[in-house]
């Protein structure tokens, strides 16, 4: 009878961690999901360069890389080799960017679905991440690979397998989730410890990605049109420029 | 081709050590490089190139003195040379690990640079440890404080001094490169095909080549970089001395860290970059984080940049690669 009680009754600290736990959780959540969508906006606009100027982009960029190579080869400067070498990467990254953004063309989705996408992700968000897994390498690993899933779904916008996915997860077709109400005092406070890191290591990424120019185009009203038509005008004057 | 006549610095006629200097450049650069022992049977050299020019007058800070650059560097490289004699010292034998030459440029002319050398050994180009001893300028005494067991004690240290703080003239920076390649192609002729540690050339200035474009100042030390042992490649490190208004870039990866600083990125295309075995001691004394490259330049530096730049390039007590390669022999 005394057993039966100790293993029923949670101690206040327990609880009070698991409560901290579970809140960190949702905004971590919340703050993976502000990330993806930042990345969405992101690929949005390469997506939309590529089309009204990724031939002439990439042009350019060629051109550049033959006149640095042209420059390093007659003066044989360590520094005019390296400035070969920036814009060999320069054109590499882009090609890069622009081929990602492509393999990641959105579905088109009703805006009446996003709101359930969104609350679907977060769910899958909070259940599956890796976090929650460090104690079980081969957890750790399907949550990883779950994740890398989930995020390529939900930033194509792709509903049907978003939901799918998180079906898997709840039916536990993927991996069973661990129950947390068994964690002992120490591994629920490691696992907040790596929330609270987890929730500063987003943190710093959203700054990041939205100071982007990308997304900076992409929310801040610009006008795309616009935009990209004297985006265009620039690249043709400057080829023009360069291959004088 | 140099663009100078070979200077006579060696017992060899010139087109022996011509043929012999073709004969080193044809042996291939050994597997692990920089790694010779530096030994009386295979010493190295050290080559240290002084801008003397006008503007080295102007006024910098060295251990809380203002004083003229000319004066700092000068201090600095007395003391390298006291302490590059006294690793040498093994009892009352100072043993011969190196050959050293003091050159001068912009001191005496506008075109010429000149070994500056005096006393006993007035017209040499390189000197061993032992004949340093016979080529100061004076010895200056000074009196410092020393903390000895705990209680400072006032004493006089004798300080022997090789270079005098001399500003005059332009700054014939190429003529003094093109010097150096030749003293070191004799040097290196002399050696013998030798397995020695390469040369370290160290040039200290605070402006731009008068006798030479870019290119040309390029070319040299291409030429000179390009001379070796089969132990590697020749080292030049190039130090901009400043007035300590400027930003300084001390050992640079890439050329991207350099800015649009023209100058600078003259600096970083004319050094070596610098082998791996020095990596740790650059990145712990000049407080760098560790890259996959250094290149052996410093752009704005100030007097106690100059003095561990000084420490890198040459074996002293916080150079812990080239103190290994010293050899340990009783």
């Amino acid at each position: 009878m005394i057993t039966q009680q100790t293993t029923l009754t949670r101690h206040p600290a327990t609880a009070q961690l698991l409560a901290q736990v579970r809140a960190l959780e949702d905004t971590v959540a919340q703050l993976e999901e502000e990330k993806a969508g930042c990345q969405y906006q992101i690929e949005q606009y390469y997506r939309l360069l590529r089309g009204r100027v990724g031939d002439l982009l990439t042009e350019l960029l060629a051109v550049q890389l033959q006149l640095a190579r042209q420059r390093a080869g007659q003066t044989g400067r360590r520094s005019d080799a390296e400035a070969a070498r920036g814009w060999q990467e320069r054109l590499d990254s882009t090609n890069r960017v622009i081929q990602d953004a492509i393999a990641h063309q959105p579905v088109d989705l009703a805006e009446t679905a996003q709101p359930e996408l969104k609350r679907l992700y977060r769910q899958a968000v909070t259940l599956a991440h890796p976090d929650r897994h460090t104690a079980d390498p081969d957890r750790m690993a399907q949550a990883t690979a779950f994740m890398m899933q989930l995020n390529d779904a939900y930033q194509r916008q792709d509903f049907p397998t978003v939901r799918r996915l998180v079906q898997d997860l709840t039916d536990g077709r993927l991996f069973l989730v661990q129950d947390d109400t068994t964690y002992s005092i120490d591994t629920l406070r490691q696992w907040l410890q790596r929330l609270t890191d987890r929730q500063q290591a987003l943190q710093a990424e959203i700054a990041q990605l939205t100071a982007e120019s990308a997304y900076q185009y992409m929310t801040n009203g610009t006008d795309l049109t616009a935009h990209f038509t004297q985006l265009h005008t620039a690249l043709t004057q400057q080829l023009a420029q360069l291959q004088r | 081709m140099p663009d100078q006549a070979p200077v006579r610095s060696s017992a060899l006629p010139v087109s022996d050590w011509q043929q012999a200097l073709d004969t080193v450049l044809q042996t291939p650069v050994k597997a692990r490089p920089y790694s010779a022992q530096i030994m009386r049977q295979s010493p190295t050299a050290f080559l240290f190139l002084i801008d003397q020019s006008g503007s080295m007058d102007e006024r910098t800070t060295y251990r809380g003195r203002v004083l003229s650059k000319a004066a700092a560097v000068a201090q600095i490289v007395n003391q390298t040379l006291l302490e590059l004699a006294l690793r040498c010292q093994k009892g009352d034998e100072v043993r011969h690990y190196y050959d050293i030459a003091l050159i001068g440029y912009g001191g005496l002319n506008d075109e010429q640079a000149v070994s500056l050398w005096s006393g006993a050994a007035v017209g040499k180009f390189f000197l061993t440890p032992a004949e340093l001893a016979g080529a100061t300028l004076r010895v200056d005494e000074v009196t410092v404080e020393r903390n000895i067991r705990g209680r400072a004690v006032t004493v006089t240290e004798k300080r022997p001094v090789w270079l005098n703080a001399v500003h005059n003239y332009r700054t014939p920076m190429k003529s003094a490169i093109c010097l150096a390649e030749s003293l070191v192609g004799q040097w290196l002729a002399t050696q013998q095909g030798n397995d020695v540690y390469p040369p370290t050339v160290i040039n200290i200035t605070d402006g731009v080549a008068t006798d030479a474009t870019a290119d040309e100042l390029l070319a040299c030390c291409d030429r000179l970089k390009a001379l070796r042992s089969m132990d590697g490649n020749v080292l030049l490190m190039n130090i901009h001395v400043s007035d300590e208004r400027g930003n300084s870039i001390l050992f640079p990866a890439r050329a991207d860290d350099l800015g649009t600083d023209q100058y600078a990125r003259l600096l970083y295309d004319m050094s070596s970059e610098m082998p791996t075995p020095y990596h740790a001691d650059i990145a712990s004394l000049f407080g760098l984080d560790q890259r996959t490259s250094y290149v052996g330049m410093c752009s704005n530096a100030d007097m106690d940049a100059l003095v561990k730049f000084m420490n890198i390039g040459t074996p002293t007590q916080h150079n812990h690669s080239f103190t290994a390669n010293l050899s340990s022999e009783p």
